[in-house]
Formats: C-alpha cells, sequence, structure tokens
C-alpha cells in the first residue's frame, strides 16, 4: 500500500472517531414541573338595579309620588329620581374613583325655565368624597352608592313662562356616572 | 463608534422605551348611564266658547233702547292638562274710531255676568240667577270678585256662564245711535 493511501485511511478513521465521539458528550439532566396554581384578573363594574323611584318634593314638608308616565311638570315642580348604583370591585390592589358626567342634558324649549342636578351619596359606608367631588373606595368590596336625579322647573313670575315650554318632553339619557380605576 | 452616535442612539432608545411606558397606563374604566323615563310638562290652555277667539254672535243686538238688555251664554273651558284659575280680565268697546255716541253708549251700559245658571234659560233672557260675579260698566279693569277654578280634564274642567248687556233706564240721550262692540278678555293662571 501506497504511503500516501496509508495516511488518507488513517485520516479518515481518525474524523470518524471524532465525530463518534461528539455523540457521546451525555451529561444529566432533570426536570421539575413548578406548580404555581392560576392566577385571576379582578373586575370593576358598574350598575345600576331596579326601576329607582320618583317623588313630587314641589311641597318639601309633604313629599308625594310621582309618576311620569301619567303625570306631568309644570312651572313650580320640584321632582327627584333616587336610585342606587352598586359598585363591585374586585383585585388586591384595586381602588377607584366615582365621578358624574352631567353632560348638558337637551332641555330645547324648556332651557332656563327647568334644570337637571345629578347628586351621588357621598356618605354612603366605605366611600369617600375627595376635594375635587368624586368619591373613591381604596379596597376590593361591593359599595352601594345612592344617587338622586332632582328636576326644577322654576316658578317664575305671574304669565311669566311662555307657552312654548308646554308639552315638552325632557329626556334625562345624558346623566352618566363614570368610575375609574386609580392606582395609589 | 463616535460618541455622538452612541448618545443619539441611547437617547433614541430612552424615547422608545417612554412612549411605550405611556402605553402601558391602562387602568379599568366604567360608565353607567342613567336612565330614568322620560319627562313631560304639562299644558294650559283657556277657552271661550271652544276656542281661543271667539265670536260671540249670540250676544249681539240691534235697536237696544233705555231697559233693554241682550244676554247669551258663553262656555268657558280649560283644555290643558293642569288645572286653572280664571278670571275676567277687562270689558271694553273696541269700536274703532268711535264716535260721540259710541262712547256714550260704551260709557252708560251695564255688563252683568253669572255662573251657575241654566244655558237654556240664559239663552232665553229668563231672569239672571246663580253666582254673580260681575256686575257693573264696561273698563280695562272689569274683573270678578274672586278667581274661577277649573280642574283638568276629566273633572270639572268647563262651566257656562251667562252674560247680559244692559242699557240703563236713565240712560243719556248722548247714547242714542251708538254702537258697542264688546271685547271680553279672560285670563288664566296655573292653580
Amino acid at each position: 500500500m501506497k504511503k500516501v493511501t496509508k495516511a488518507t485511511i488513517a485520516a479518515v478513521a481518525a474524523g470518524a472517531l471524532l465525530l463518534g465521539g461528539a455523540g457521546t458528550v451525555a451529561r444529566w439532566q432533570a426536570k421539575q414541573t413548578i406548580d404555581a396554581g392560576s392566577v385571576e384578573t379582578g373586575h370593576l363594574n358598574l350598575t345600576t338595579s331596579g326601576p329607582g323611584t320618583w317623588q313630587d318634593i314641589s311641597n318639601s314638608a309633604a313629599p308625594e309620588a310621582f309618576d311620569p308616565t301619567t303625570q306631568q311638570l309644570v312651572p313650580g315642580d320640584v321632582v327627584t329620581f333616587s336610585q342606587t348604583a352598586t359598585i363591585d370591585a374586585e383585585g388586591k390592589n384595586i381602588a377607584g374613583a366615582l365621578s358624574v358626567d352631567q353632560a348638558a342634558t337637551a332641555l330645547g324649549n324648556l332651557e332656563g325655565y327647568v334644570t337637571v342636578d345629578l347628586n351621588v351619596d357621598a356618605s354612603a359606608q366605605g366611600i369617600t368624597e375627595e376635594t375635587d367631588g368624586t368619591l373613591t373606595f381604596a379596597e376590593p368590596g361591593t359599595y352601594s352608592v345612592p344617587f338622586l336625579i332632582t328636576v326644577t322647573f322654576a316658578e317664575g313670575a305671574e304669565g311669566d313662562t311662555p307657552p312654548s315650554t308646554y308639552d315638552q318632553e325632557l329626556d334625562l339619557q345624558a346623566l352618566t356616572l363614570t368610575l375609574n380605576q386609580v392606582r395609589a | 463608534m463616535p460618541k455622538p452616535l452612541k448618545f443619539a442612539l441611547v437617547a433614541a432608545v430612552l424615547l422608545v422605551l417612554g412612549i411605550s411606558a405611556q402605553g402601558t397606563v391602562a387602568s379599568w374604566h366604567a360608565e353607567s348611564r342613567v336612565d330614568p323615563p322620560t319627562l313631560t310638562t304639562g299644558s294650559l290652555s283657556l277657552l271661550a266658547g271652544g276656542v281661543e277667539d271667539y265670536q260671540f254672535a249670540n250676544l249681539s243686538a240691534g235697536d237696544l233702547i233705555p231697559g233693554a238688555f241682550t244676554q247669551a251664554s258663553l262656555e268657558i273651558s280649560n283644555a290643558g292638562t293642569v288645572p286653572l284659575s280664571y278670571e275676567l280680565d277687562g270689558a271694553v268697546n273696541s269700536v274703532a274710531s268711535p264716535t260721540t255716541a259710541d262712547q256714550a253708549l260704551g260709557n252708560v251700559v251695564q255688563l252683568s255676568v253669572y255662573s251657575g245658571m241654566d244655558k237654556a234659560n240664559c239663552d232665553a233672557d229668563q231672569a239672571l240667577t246663580g253666582e254673580k260675579l260681575y256686575t257693573g260698566p264696561l273698563g280695562a279693569n272689569a274683573s270678578f270678585a274672586t278667581a274661577r277654578e277649573l280642574a283638568a280634564r276629566p273633572g270639572a274642567s268647563n262651566e257656562i256662564l251667562c252674560l247680559r248687556v244692559a242699557v240703563p233706564e236713565g240712560a243719556t240721550q248722548t247714547a242714542s245711535g251708538g254702537k258697542l262692540s264688546l271685547q271680553l278678555r279672560f285670563s288664566g293662571q296655573q292653580r
């Protein structure tokens, strides 16, 4: 056998040994599954329930029931609508602020004669009234917050309220309660 | 890498991080729209003879002489949705360009308004009965002693008045040949 052929065979054999040796670089390995349980997010809900209650408080000393489906407003009337908003807040660090968005209700021909106010009861348990008027809560829970809409039809002087205010509809849908999560 | 270029890259990275951080300030938000039923205002409407501007033809008369009168019934009604009170708010002679005789006649006639009288009897010129609301001369200040009340429908929303315009026995001669165009004004107020 020629010297060159011997050298080639030796080189190929050495390469094969090296390649085979690479497959044998095996180290110990172990696996362990960590069961950390599941993580859930909380929630922040604001709802109103029930039909609410209307009252005619034109005579504040003797309030009466008011039925807006059969009774109409006239100058000098003051009627209120009371209902309760429920805040349902869940989450370790949940906190929130409730504000009243008293967007201008479309008064139409009643502009200047009728006013609409929405007030939220700041004395509800767990609720704090801030200096800017918002109501806050600092921990998870369910909070019941009564609110009151007051509609006032100014009495005016005799003959002061024009016939254009007759038979007008007043839609109060623009009144909105807004609840925002806050971080301390 | 030149130093200014390195600073520029670092600044750009920080800016990108800052913008990303702003985008992550997302908190929960809930809204509840307060939706009470729609409110409706009422209305006030006082009608005489069933309309707002009534031509009281039944009270017309010609050739009235001293001691004579004309008399007719008038329905006053509340066509609004709220109770009201109303009253006479002036009774004047509205003849255009009145002559001396017209003015004299307007000054001497006596107007009487009664409520509670039967309509047929009133229209038949029977003697006035019921509650006297006004008796006296014409004038812008002619009014009832007390306001009348009318309920909203379907309550007692109307009543019949009996009106008489009389030329007194002792009417002055200057009223002879005069014309009278009586304009009665009633005004209603929400009660």
